[in-house]
């Protein structure tokens, strides 16, 4: 069955939807901007926040949410496929309104109101499946959906991811001495560590490409597998990341040369990239062009998969690839072929990867439809 | 796929601490977790670091794997692992909280702030290199859980899955860990499970 994917929307400090992050981006434009004492947290925080105006009459997260699924179903040929039976929404998140939660009172914050607050304000016809896997929730998210679509369990899924930059997640990776006080360098020599940032960001995906304006890709397979080695650590041989992107290669039936193109996790944490690297070299896609979107969106943790998706299936669309911001220098044991220069190039294939908190690893391929 | 199999279950709640429906422990109110840590004779420093949640799931998670040594007789990728609860990592992120008001955040708590990493905790005890998943239902839903690991089993290379709901409430344990498989006699319907709780 072909899983087709598109009606992609995003909301982050680039901009309101898609079509303005992804152009503000072609400009190498990034969304992270430094300040001192965020959250009252002492010290210079590099961080994509939005702008103030989000706040009413919905919570940020809320308005964020609201506003990306908005502009996807102006994508749909019938918007009211939201509300369809046949429709299930999935939820990706790590902390939902984390802010929201103090020691007193834990009811707002639970992540399945986020889910509870979807159901009813678009008043879907299932309750949405939430998914917390740390931070490849996003692709989690997408590979959960196609499965049900693949299992005939659902003709149509709108796959969301949401998270918010709150003092409690800067606190904790501040705590792990895990981020960079300036613009992040994903693979760069001089890396130092993560920026936070925040995003909604949504994917259609159909066993029908009708139900799409424009069904702009196929999804040709996922797999998520855990590294078995540390709780906040990646594997230093990469298995959990070779082992996805291996099972996802077969389950797309391709081989590594046919990927055009890998959008890669690159948090620009020391561990991380170098992990990255290892598990590339592994799979023989070291020569593969490769970027990184942290440094033009910061690190949106359980929203990562899905808007990082949406960006790189709108460079397959439009023949682009963008310069991965913040590398200046190899910095990984093993080379990859970071992309310098945001330039055109005909993209068929992209693969798409993250890793996470408790060993998860993902990786999802899309291809270019028609 | 037309159905799932069920092939054993642990539980630990205020019921006790339960392989397959037999009480090995009975409930305590105090220290219960690590009263069934020495009862089992485990040795796994790392247990002592974990929040409630890991140790329940390394646990319930352990006596299952262990019985029978059907660890031992299967391949790392085989068995997937999916968890949900209502409540998350509630009682890591109050910690959390705590810890950052009065600035002394700690990396060893902050980690446990995500559900998930129960599943981490149990594929490094047991070196599985195989799906992880965790979701979050308002409430403990048998039907949905068997949905879930209908779909897994039947479109990835996985044999078996641990399903599970994993939650403390007010620290009351409440943890069901169900081994299912591709076969078997005892089929794993909503009904069945359901009285098992």
């Amino acid at each position: 069955m072909d899983v087709f994917a598109g009606a992609t929307a995003a909301i982050c400090p680039l901009g309101d939807n898609l079509e303005v992050i992804f152009e503000q981006m072609c400009f190498g434009k990034s969304g992270i901007k430094t300040s001192e004492n965020c959250f009252d947290l002492p010290g210079d925080h590099s961080l994509a926040i939005m702008p103030p105006g989000y706040e009413s009459p919905m919570s940020k997260l809320k308005t964020m949410l609201c506003r990306s699924i908005d502009d996807s179903l102006l994508k749909l040929t019938q918007p009211k496929l939201l509300t369809d039976s046949n429709t299930q929404v999935v939820i990706c998140s790590t902390k939902g309104e984390i802010n929201k939660l103090s020691t007193k009172n834990s009811n707002e914050a639970g992540l399945y109101t986020l889910g509870n607050f979807v159901k009813n304000h678009y008043k879907l016809a299932h309750t949405p499946l939430i998914i917390s896997n740390a931070c490849v929730s996003g692709i989690s998210g997408i590979i959960n959906g196609a499965r049900s679509l693949k299992s005939k369990q659902a003709q149509n899924v709108l796959v969301i991811g949401a998270d918010l930059v709150s003092k409690f997640t800067l606190s904790g990776f501040l705590s792990f001495f895990a981020t960079d006080e300036q613009v992040c360098r994903p693979y760069d020599s001089d890396r130092k560590g993560i920026n936070l940032g925040e995003a909604a960001a949504c994917i259609w995906m159909s066993s029908n490409a009708g139900i799409f304006k424009k069904a702009t890709a196929k999804y040709l397979g996922g797999a998520c597998v855990n590294d078995a080695n540390h709780i906040s650590g990646p594997s230093r041989t990469g298995e959990g990341l070779y082992r996805a992107t291996k099972l996802t290669l077969q389950e797309a039936n391709l081989q590594p040369q046919s990927i055009d193109y890998i959008n890669a996790h690159g948090t620009a944490t020391q561990y991380n990239d170098e992990m990255e690297a290892i598990a590339f070299n592994r799979l023989q896609l070291q020569n593969t062009p490769l970027n990184s979107f942290k440094a033009y969106l910061g690190h949106t943790l359980g929203a990562a998969g899905l808007i990082e998706s949406a960006i790189a299936l709108k460079c397959m669309e439009n023949n682009t690839l963008l310069t991965s911001l913040g590398f200046k220098k190899q910095g990984t044991s093993q080379s990859l072929e970071v992309i310098t220069q945001t330039r055109s190039r005909d993209i068929q294939t992209i693969l798409k990867t993250g890793s996470g908190f408790g060993g998860t690893n993902a990786a999802v391929i899309f291809s270019k439809n028609g | 796929m037309d159905s799932l199999y069920l092939q054993s279950f642990a539980q630990i709640d205020a019921k006790g601490f339960r392989l397959n429906g037999k009480t090995l422990l009975p409930y305590h109110s105090t220290d219960f977790l690590k009263k069934i840590y020495q009862q089992q004779k485990l040795q796994y420093p790392k247990f002592h670091k974990m929040d409630t949640l890991c140790q329940m799931g390394l646990l319930a998670s352990e006596i299952i794997l262990k019985e029978d040594n059907l660890i031992e007789s299967i391949e790392s990728h085989e068995i997937a692992l999916l968890f949900a609860n209502a409540q998350s990592s509630l009682q890591s992120d109050q910690t959390h909280i705590l810890n950052f008001s009065e600035n002394q955040a700690s990396p060893a708590n902050f980690v446990y702030t995500l559900p998930n990493i129960v599943l981490g905790e149990i594929c490094i005890r047991h070196k599985l290199y195989s799906e992880t998943n965790f979701y979050i239902f308002e409430n403990f839903d048998i039907e949905k859980l068997l949905k879930q690991a209908t779909i897994l089993l039947s479109t990835t290379q996985h044999k078996m899955c641990l399903l599970g709901w994993i939650d403390s409430i007010e620290e009351k344990p409440n943890c069901h860990l169900f081994l299912l498989n591709k076969t078997g006699t005892v089929q794993a319907t909503k009904k069945h499970l359901q009285a098992l709780i």
